[in-house]
């Protein structure tokens, strides 16, 4: 018997069994919750119509604005006010405080840990009180919406595998990301537009910072249905998505009709769940030719609204054109709207570097969260800022009056929130003076995607996919809510 | 000869055990004592079907006697055997009060009766044999009474009665603040999880907790717990040892105490020393409010699913219809699209009940179509923004006793149709930006009818 023979009936036999097993089960169920059901397929209608399968309880936040600060932005510039460091300047970190933590290859060659304070000012803001440095004065104005959390903890110390982590939940590669996750599990709000949209961004702080890749927004084991869709400045905001010259839309419908038949009986034949995944990808660019260009051609919007995002976001590309986008996509009910900024990596250079890249998202960020409030999405719109990780509060390299650097720190680091069901000007989790070490309240990465699940109304415990004789979550086997910040 | 044997290898039984209890009391002899539920199922299954044999044989004519003999002989043994057994197992402790007694006397009863019917079942004198059934009767009652009492020492008094009696209708709590925090939240822990072995027929430990009075006073080991101070109290220190720990309680295999519970207890242990122990006289920490979410009875909101030909038809016109909660019907319902279908509003009043969100922002929306929102009864958050509408839409709002959140902003909304709408319905926010309402207006409105009326960023200011 050759090869492809074999495979052929090897797969018919699996269907077999597993259609009769599922087909009694699901007819079973079915009789039980909807005797109608008998009487046609109506039952798959019902699933598209209301997709959320995984909903375990009623969301706070519909949908998700994740602004990933790539790169590992400075807590001690920004948000963790820690006035020790300034006086102690030049001092060793104590081994008391590092507790032989371990380094990177950056910086474990360094023979002493020169402790460096922040070079900008720090100053109470709004009714909650907020510390927030000068970098961020637009943002500073805002924080009576935001909820920080200053006891985010990590367990890489390396980009890759610690933006990996916080995005699929795992160190190692090939799991799905978090705005693939949302995708299964809840479904789309809007079938003209992909699920988990990706916008990505260039920093001025340190333009040719460490790139970023697809596999992040990537739907790993997960139907392809649900990878993230990234959307690029310019004239092709998605790929491939245009009809090549003289061909009308007619004949696109027409090829996708005829394509569609085709498809439909090798999925027959060979029941490969990825046939239909990729028709239905098919069907929603079609859609996606007048959606996208109409999500993305900001024409529309008023002088004002630029101003308020910032001179940036007149030009496409840079993150508050993106936030822009973002919020764009938010009002036509995009489920995970995925921004990155990248170039927060400031290993030396950190003063001069950190002003431009904080210049780059300070008043888009705010714009933004201001921006969602006024047309009253921000109620139910979860929008998410914070790196991998943070930054040490040792110098790297060589300290000067004016310039140091700093390498990765994964014990503590600062992330805010704001909006869909997260507390307002309410700052949680401690670090010690040193800003080294959490004091109270930690954060794990885990617990933050725990959070961010339980505000979407999704059990992280639950929503599960079995592959290779496991069930895989988000959360791998850890997670907590954060109950203390949720509304 | 038959009794001979029997009777001695009883008695050697009986000696055996008994020097054994007197010499050593080891784990192993305590373990036996853990035999005695096992045990004890034998001599009451035989001695049923005995009764069953000598009935039937009665009636058809033909008498096993032999087999009658043997199988009595096997209830008594196991019946001699299970009191011995159950005297260990009541060495244990944790057993008090009559229940035991009652238990103690009427097992050996038992054993002794079905010894008896032994014994008259071998004999050959008629007399004794006439006696034979009313004295099976007896014996069958007596061993009903001890399994009876047995089982309330296992299972609690009213284990066999439980789903009899008529539920007691309480008015359920639905606010935090009125919980108390023994009452409705520490002993519930209690009841669901621990109350089983700690009651006041079954004290294992000395322990029960059954009564805040009976906590007080603690258990063999001690008192339960410290005032104000959970770090020093048996009860957590038992109860957050590890699960592979012998002493942890509950003990490993029954239902355990969840994180939140454990939470719970501690909370309540450090602030024991409240006169009044209702929440909205305690510290709040937000945990505490999360936690006790699961105490209070939520006002259930019961809103039937929509049928789901009308589902398809609504998003066969266009219509985005999502599930808001898994525990009923309500959806929220956007239209994605500037151009609102032909026939306007008119499918959505097929779902007027399941609507809690609607959101028509950003189409062709006008106020000759939006007489159908007068039937959203559940409504609670209403998008309407970008459109055509007036104040006359707004009026339309007026009985939608659920409405919450209102968006409305960059319409020709005034101020007389925003007074208007606030007047009849408890409105929490307004989004009110690019309308005629401006924020002196605004400032006056918001303290009037207590409601967050939110104006945009003033459009440059950034």
């Amino acid at each position: 018997m050759d090869e492809i023979t074999k495979h052929f009936l090897n797969n018919n036999r699996r269907q077999f069994i597993k259609k009769l097993g599922v087909g009694l089960g699901g007819l079973a169920v079915a009789s039980m919750t909807d005797p109608l059901s008998f009487l046609g397929g109506q039952k798959k209608v019902a699933q598209n119509i209301l997709p959320e399968n995984a909903l375990h309880f009623a969301p706070k936040a519909k949908r998700i604005i994740y602004l990933f600060q790539s790169g590992g932005p400075s807590q001690l510039e920004l948000f963790d006010y820690k006035p020790l460091l300034s006086k102690m300047r030049g001092q060793d970190l104590p081994d008391s405080i590092r507790q032989g933590q371990r380094l990177t290859g950056m910086t474990a060659g360094q023979e002493k840990f020169p402790l460096v304070g922040s070079q900008f000012k720090f100053n109470q803001y709004g009714e909650s009180r907020a510390w927030m440095s000068e970098l961020m004065p637009h943002t500073s104005k805002i924080v009576d919406e935001l909820c920080f959390v200053k006891s985010v903890h990590t367990d890489a110390i390396n980009h890759d595998p610690a933006i990996t982590f916080f995005q699929t939940g795992s160190q190692q590669t090939g799991r799905p990301s978090m705005g693939s996750w949302f995708s299964y599990g809840l479904g789309s709000l809007n079938d003209n537009l992909p699920t988990f949209s990706v916008l990505l961004s260039r920093g001025t702080g340190r333009p040719v910072a460490q790139p970023l890749y697809s596999r992040l927004w990537g739907n790993g084991f997960l139907s392809s249905l649900h990878q993230g869709v990234q959307f690029r400045s310019g004239k092709d905001p998605v790929l491939y998505l245009k009809n090549p010259e003289s061909i009308s839309k007619t004949d696109r419908r027409l090829m996708l009709d005829y394509m569609g038949e085709l498809n439909m009986k090798q999925e027959a034949e060979f029941g490969d769940p990825e046939i239909s995944s990729r028709l239905s990808q098919y069907e929603m660019a079609y859609r996606m030719q007048t959606s996208v260009p109409e999500t993305m051609n900001v024409d529309d919007e008023p002088d004002y609204i630029f101003d308020m995002y910032g001179e940036d976001s007149r030009k496409p590309g840079t993150y508050a054109a993106n936030c822009l986008l973002a919020r764009r996509l938010a009002e036509r009910d995009v489920r995970f709207i995925q921004l990155y900024h990248m170039g927060w990596d400031q290993h030396g250079d950190l003063p001069g570097d950190i002003k431009n890249q904080s210049k780059d998202v300070d008043q888009a960020t705010a714009a933004l969260i201001n921006d969602l409030k006024q047309r009253g999405l921000l109620d139910d719109t979860l929008v998410i800022w914070g790196g991998e990780f943070g930054r040490t509060n040792y110098c790297q390299g060589t300290m000067t009056d004016t310039n140091y650097g700093r390498d990765h720190h994964p014990k503590c680091f600062t992330m805010f929130m704001a909006g869909g069901g997260v507390k307002p000007g309410f700052t949680y989790g401690e670090t010690d003076d040193f800003g080294y070490n959490i004091t109270k309240d930690p954060v794990h990465v885990h617990d933050i995607q725990a959070t961010i699940m339980h505000l979407m109304g999704v059990d992280h415990t639950k929503l599960t996919y079995k592959h290779q004789g496991r069930r895989f979550r988000l959360t791998d086997v850890g997670g907590h809510v954060v109950n203390d910040i949720l509304t | 000869m038959k009794i001979k044997l029997y009777g001695i290898i009883l008695a050697l039984l009986l000696i055996g055990v008994f020097i054994c209890s007197s010499i050593f009391f080891n784990s192993f002899f305590l373990t036996l004592g853990r035999l005695h539920p096992l045990v004890l199922h034998l001599p009451i299954g035989a001695l049923v079907l005995v009764f069953f044999l000598d009935i039937l044989s009665r009636v058809k004519g033909h008498y096993p006697k032999s087999i009658i003999t043997y199988a009595l002989g096997f209830s008594a043994f196991f019946a001699s055997l299970a009191c011995i057994f159950g005297y260990i197992l009541s060495l244990e402790g944790g057993y008090l009060g009559d229940t035991l007694d009652i238990h103690f006397w009427t097992g050996i009863l038992s054993a002794v009766l079905i010894t008896l019917l032994f014994l008259l079942s071998c004999s050959n004198n008629k007399i004794l044999k006439k006696l034979f059934l009313p004295f099976f009767i007896v014996t069958l009652g007596c061993i009903s009474v001890a399994g009876h009492y047995g089982s309330v020492l296992t299972h609690g008094s009213d284990f066999l009665t439980e789903h009899l009696k008529p539920t007691v209708s309480v008015k359920p709590i639905t606010s935090i603040d009125s919980l108390s925090l023994y009452n409705n939240v520490v002993h519930e822990v209690f009841e669901s999880k621990c109350i089983e072995c700690h009651n006041s027929t079954k004290k294992k430990g000395g322990l029960s907790l059954a009564s805040k009075g009976s906590l007080l006073m603690g258990g063999d080991s001690g008192l339960a717990f410290v005032k104000n101070n959970a770090k020093e109290s048996l009860l957590l220190e038992l109860c957050t040892l590890p699960i592979s720990d012998e002493n942890h309680m509950p003990p490993e295999g029954k239902p355990q105490l969840t994180k939140k519970e454990l939470w719970l207890l501690e909370y309540w242990i450090n602030n024991s020393d409240k006169t009044d122990d209702r929440i909205a006289f305690l510290d709040k920490t937000d945990t505490l409010q999360n936690y006790l979410k699961d105490y209070i009875a939520i006002d259930q909101v019961s809103i039937k699913h929509a049928s789901v030909s009308v589902l398809i038809s609504l998003k066969e016109k266009g219509f985005t219809i999502r599930n808001i909660s898994p525990k009923h019907g309500g959806v929220w319902v956007t239209y994605k699209n500037k151009d609102l279908p032909d026939d306007g509003l008119k499918a959505l009043a097929a779902i007027k009940d399941q609507i809690v969100e609607l959101d028509l922002g950003n189409t062709n929306l006008s106020d000759d179509t939006t007489e159908v929102l007068k039937e959203l009864k559940n409504l609670k958050k209403l998008y309407i923004n970008n459109t055509n509408i007036t104040d006359v839409s707004l009026s339309y709002l007026e009985k939608l006793k659920q409405l919450k959140i209102l968006v409305f902003h960059n319409t020709a909304i005034t101020r007389s149709g925003l007074e208007n709408i606030l007047s009849n319905v408890k409105l929490t926010k307004v989004y009110a930006w690019k309308t005629n309402i401006d924020h002196s207006v605004a400032s006056v409105l918001e303290k009037k009818y207590n409601v967050i009326i939110d104006l945009g960023s003033d459009n440059h200011t950034y």
